[in-house]
């Protein structure tokens, strides 16, 4: 596969930066090449971060890049942010529970998830809603199996999962049911 | 064992130091630099850190690990740190000392968009402070890597040239570098075939040491003292009286300076040799240009990247100059590895293009466009 872009940006704290190595890592676990790099702002929290990844058969050379294959928006200043990575053709997806307002994104088609709202009402946690958006991303990456993620995810939470073990199954569902918003 | 791992730079850093067997870090987390301080003190704290009897000390600031560091070394202990933008500036505290007294600190420095206060990841802007930080001449040696695999390449190499060759020695990333996660083919010195420079304490008893005292070190700044009970201590000196002494150290220093960048100094050259168009950058900017050339496929353009900034590959460029209509100098930085490059090329009367952008990344497709742009 050709190397495939991805762009994520959220408020701190949404998990964009985890999100953007845990695709790599799987990526990777599967045979991969894949680079996950993070670009934030000083404040932790109250500040946009975003990220870049790359997945592909090749190695890459660069870690950032300029358009995108994959454009993720959690909350609507990220919308501004990164509308410079928009490219003919790029698949987009939005925290549609904070971003209202597509009219920078007319001419993309948008996969448009409440992630918030489906985490709390069918995952009975609402804070999994980056999972859901993970789910829907890697639905729409060509090549990646979604089972290299449970791996990976046990591997990234690990510390988390022993203090909260009902999370694993939480995480996983919500990566389950965001998968199947948008894999065909 | 060889093994391929799925890292982040700080992290194959941390990894590097461990493999070059580095025993002591002192330091004070800074961003982006930060996961290289988190790797040791847990590494401290395993079993196999525990059994190594591995040091992690940190400081109340920069100029504190600064000297700490210098103590390490001082003592015979193979020692670094790691920090970037305003703690570079503190470090150079020590470091200016470091270079004073040949004394081979090991510095991983990352560096950070300046402004100090502004973004926290990326920039080149930090060259300058590497290479001739402080009030000596910039006896120092410093290395740009340019991907993932460099960061631990170089990172193991840095404790090897800075004990060999009695310098202060940095590996000067950046936060992109850094905190970039992706894969890396860690290994050990053995199965590499690879023999580190072994550290020896500056300030001991005169018996046990292996070599002669002057082979390390310039001779006016060293005696001999005893102790109250008639031990022959070897005491370094930092404190010169004359200029005329001051002069002798600052020439002996030079002198081996310029012996070790005959073995020192690393260049890379990319792309076909009669390409006229001849693009010098550093670091990670290189791999950019790399990139472009190959997407460009067309031979109009060819890389010199310098891999050692200090000591500059200055003849090297200048062979590689030879045939370039042009030289195009792209940096994160405004004119800092190019002062350097533009020294080095003193009377060639090559058209020479600078590229500044200083705290912002250089994507690929920018420098094939600047390519283009030149190419008429």
């Amino acid at each position: 596969m050709a190397n495939f872009k991805i762009v994520i940006c959220g408020e701190g704290g949404q998990g964009a930066l985890s999100v953007a190595e845990i695709i790599a890592q799987a990526a990777h676990t599967q045979g991969k090449r894949a680079l996950a790099m993070p670009f934030f702002s000083t404040e932790k929290r109250g500040g946009v971060s975003m990220a870049f990844t790359q997945i592909s058969d090749e190695p890459i050379p660069y870690p950032k890049f300029g358009k995108a294959d994959l454009w993720v928006a959690l909350s609507q200043r990220s919308v501004d942010r990164i509308a410079a990575w928009l490219q003919p053709g790029t698949k987009v997806i939005v925290n549609s529970f904070l971003v209202k307002d597509l009219s920078l994104l007319k001419g993309w088609e948008v996969s448009e998830i409440d992630a918030v709202t489906v985490a709390g009402e069918e995952v009975r946690n609402p804070r999994t809603f980056n999972m859901v958006i993970m789910g829907a991303m890697v639905g729409l990456i060509p090549g990646l199996d979604r089972s290299a993620f449970t791996e990976t995810l046990e591997r990234h939470f690990s510390s988390k999962y022993e203090k909260n073990p009902e999370l694993k199954a939480q995480n996983e569902k919500a990566f389950g049911i965001g998968y199947g918003l948008t894999h065909k | 064992m060889a093994e391929k791992k799925f890292l982040m730079g700080n992290e194959i850093l941390g990894q590097a130091a461990r493999a070059a067997g580095a025993r002591a870090f002192y330091g004070y987390p800074i961003t982006p630099s930060s996961e290289i301080a988190h790797f040791w003190a847990k590494e401290a704290c395993s079993e196999g850190g525990q059994k190594d009897d591995l040091v992690f000390l940190q400081a109340e600031d920069e100029i504190g690990a600064g000297f700490m560091l210098i103590g390490g070394i001082l003592a015979g202990t193979r020692s670094f740190t790691a920090t970037a933008g305003p703690g570079h500036i503190l470090m150079q505290d020590s470091l200016a000392m470091a270079e004073a007294m040949r004394l081979p600190c090991v510095y991983y420095v990352m560096q950070r968009g300046g402004p100090s206060t502004s973004t926290v990841i990326y920039s080149q802007q930090e060259v300058n402070l590497a290479c001739f930080g402080g009030n000596g001449n910039g006896y120092r040696i410093v290395y740009s890597p340019s991907n993932l695999q460099e960061m631990f390449d170089y990172g193991i190499r840095v404790f090897d040239v800075a004990w060999k060759y009695r310098f202060p020695t940095i590996l000067l990333g950046d936060g992109m570098l850094a905190k970039t996660l992706g894969e890396v083919e860690t290994y050990s010195v053995g199965e590499r075939g690879l023999v580190m420079a072994e550290p020896e304490a500056y300030m001991l008893e005169r018996s046990p040491r292996k070599r002669p005292i002057a082979d390390i070190m310039p001779s006016p700044e060293f005696e001999v003292r005893a102790g109250e009970d008639g031990t022959e201590y070897d005491c370094y000196r930092n404190c010169l009286n004359w200029e005329e002494e001051a002069l002798a150290v600052n020439e002996e220093t030079k002198d081996a300076f310029v012996k070790a960048a005959e073995e020192v100094t690393e260049w890379e050259e990319y792309g076909q040799k009669e390409s006229r168009i001849l693009v010098v950058a550093h670091g990670i900017v290189s791999a950019g240009v790399k990139s472009a050339i190959d997407q460009m496929g067309t031979g109009e353009a060819r890389l010199f990247r310098p891999i050692t900034l200090r000591p500059f590959p200055e003849r090297q460029l200048r062979e590689a100059a030879v045939g370039a209509d042009r030289i195009i100098i792209a940096e994160s930085a405004d004119n800092q590895l190019g002062r350097i490059v533009k020294d080095a090329l003193y009377g060639s009367g090559i058209d020479i293009v600078e590229h500044y952008r200083p705290s912002i990344s250089i994507l690929p497709e920018e420098i094939v466009g600047l390519i283009r742009s030149n190419a008429d």
